[in-house]
């Protein structure tokens, strides 16, 4: 049988059509657009060469946005597993209401960012907040903050949202990697008298490491791309002190500096599929499968 | 011992439903102020509302911009939805059926969509290029070209998995290539199926960065987007940006729990098969 005429190109080309023009075509040319002047003011298109680039490093605003989106996502990534991890062991054994427990943690995940931003920012209200309420019940008003006022404390305070809202996702992607676990290594394990930590670290973190590694690959990726969860919370403030990529993009495509914003863009293309390759070709060769 | 793993367990379910509570209370304090007067949502407490102000919703819902958005939000998200879940099982199942050197290509360009970011200044000038930006259809398209990299990759495991003899029983009965993907192949890829529909329906419904950079006239937004800017509106008026925000959440939870089983199935199969 001729396969290429059964399975015709015509089958993937619109699919592949749509996702080029729209998707990885503006990617590229975003390349070429940050070599250039590009913006909503001068009417002709003039190339600069790196100019955009150099300001971006040279200028000393632009390190903070770089530095909240790597804190950001390394926070984020670490904290979201560290917590998936914990509720999807728990939520192995049999406890009760489990099924319950599993989809309320998973909840957040399918809420608007937006609502949860919004949510969050009247949380965190320095005098009416839930937040700060809570702790002066407790009698702990002296922990009670302006969470997203204080310039040293609002990038956390945006972790701990996104750390609230999707811990859920790695627990589910943790609890799929504990079944391919086999128990009775567990039963051997515990003939030999072993610890409970010794069975965690010995049995079954070598059997989940695939979705460690996974977890770890999703977080930092969301995490260097995030947008809407500060944008609607502090919408980059106090000041700019919890902007990130993704909002100064936004701010330089609404004054028009277009190519400055699409040098952006191309930093973090690049970025992205350099952190992605290696992590899946050092993931391919652990023994996981290649993509 | 087996009376100490009990008494383990019921600890550990204790601590687990106290913990939930971190994730109940702030979806909680929206419902309870939904049906608060407005003096009493002025600050969002936890506080109950002294009576139920039902009526908040029927304003919500009489506010004709806030209606307008719902129904916005519904045709952008089942068109995109369902055009992308099309294309890519199409594509998806000649990538897996014929994987020649050129094929495998075209697959792996499809999975970088899965990590690059969109270069959204670019693509504004790509879609006022094609004449599209501001347009439904635009944000249709872009809907799906942003859906297509997951919902490829999805059905691509699965079709790797079902039986290529199907196939070519169907093309011996006479079938056509189509008639053969459609008749044979498409009815069992059900499972990714629903699982590329919910996940996608639910992208497309919370979505909010399409219609902030391509979408200015607010008669197209969605209701993320139209909740956004009433909250601006109302700033003050929490008990009815709370009300909007129930409208928005419900159907997305009813959807959630009806189509649990495959949402979380085809997260974890994406993670499982890397």
């Amino acid at each position: 049988m001729n396969y290429n005429k059964i399975y015709s190109k015509w089958f993937w080309v619109p699919a592949f059509a749509i996702f080029f023009i729209l998707f990885l075509l503006p990617s590229i040319l975003g390349v070429f657009f940050s070599f250039t002047n590009w913006n909503s003011m001068s009417e002709s298109l003039k190339w600069v060469g790196l100019e955009n680039y150099k300001k971006i490093f040279e200028s000393g605003s632009s390190i903070r946005p770089f530095a909240n989106t790597i804190f950001f996502a390394v926070m984020t990534s670490v904290l979201k597993g560290g917590f998936g991890l914990l509720l999807a062991l728990a939520l192995n054994r049999r406890v009760y209401g489990r099924n319950a427990l599993r989809t309320l943690f998973f909840l957040p995940m399918v809420l608007s960012n937006v609502i949860v931003g919004l949510v969050f920012q009247q949380i965190y209200h320095p005098t009416t907040g839930v937040l700060n309420q809570f702790l002066n019940l407790l009698g702990m008003g002296s922990l009670a903050h302006g969470w997203i006022i204080e310039p040293g404390l609002v990038m956390w305070s945006c972790v701990a949202v996104e750390v609230w809202k999707a811990s859920g996702f790695n627990m589910v992607i943790f609890l799929a990697g504990l079944q391919s676990v086999p128990t009775d290594l567990y039963e051997a394990c515990d003939m030999d008298g072993g610890s409970a930590w010794q069975k965690f670290i010995k049995v079954t973190l070598p059997f989940i490491m695939p979705s460690v590694v996974i977890n770890m690959l999703l977080n930092v990726i969301s995490g260097l791309k995030v947008f809407d969860v500060i944008y609607t919370l502090t919408n980059g403030g106090p000041g700019k002190m919890s902007e990130v990529v993704e909002i100064v993009i936004l701010n330089e495509f609404a004054i028009g500096n277009y190519g400055y914003g699409t040098a952006y863009s191309t930093l973090m293309f690049v970025v992205l599929i350099i952190i992605s390759v290696s992590v899946i070709k050092r993931y391919a060769a652990i023994g996981g499968d290649s993509v | 011992m087996i009376r100490q793993k009990r008494i383990a367990n019921l600890l550990l379910t204790l601590l687990l439903w106290i913990l939930v509570l971190l994730i109940v209370v702030p979806m909680a304090m929206i419902v309870l102020n939904s049906v608060k007067s407005v003096n009493e949502s002025a600050v969002m407490s936890l506080e109950l509302p002294t009576s139920i102000h039902t009526e908040n919703f029927t304003q919500v819902l009489a506010d004709k911009k806030i209606f307008r958005s719902f129904f916005n939000s519904i045709f952008l998200s089942v068109a995109s939805a369902t055009l992308s879940m099309l294309l890519s099982a199409l594509a998806a199942f000649t990538l897996a059926r014929n994987r020649t050197k050129g094929n495998r290509i075209i697959y792996i360009v499809f999975l970088l969509g899965l990590v690059v970011p969109v270069n959204y200044i670019m693509t504004v000038r790509v879609l006022q290029t094609l004449q599209l930006i501001n347009t439904y259809l635009g944000a249709i398209l872009l809907y799906t070209a942003q859906f297509i990299p997951f919902t490829v990759f999805i059905y691509y495991g699965f079709i790797l998995d079902t039986p290529k003899t199907l196939d070519e029983a169907a093309l011996i009965d006479g079938c056509g290539s189509v008639r053969m993907f459609f008749k044979v192949i498409f009815p069992l890829l059900k499972p990714v199926t629903s699982t590329a529909m919910v996940l996608n329906l639910l992208n497309c419904w919370n979505d909010f960065i399409v219609p902030l950079y391509f979408l200015n006239s607010s008669q197209k937004w969605g209701m993320v987007m139209m909740m956004y800017n009433y909250f601006s509106k109302y700033v003050s008026s929490w008990n009815l940006v709370c009300a909007a925000m129930l409208v928005n959440v419900l159907p997305i939870v009813i959807i959630y729990i009806a189509g649990q089983k495959y949402l979380v199935s085809g997260m974890t199969a994406g993670a499982v098969k890397g």
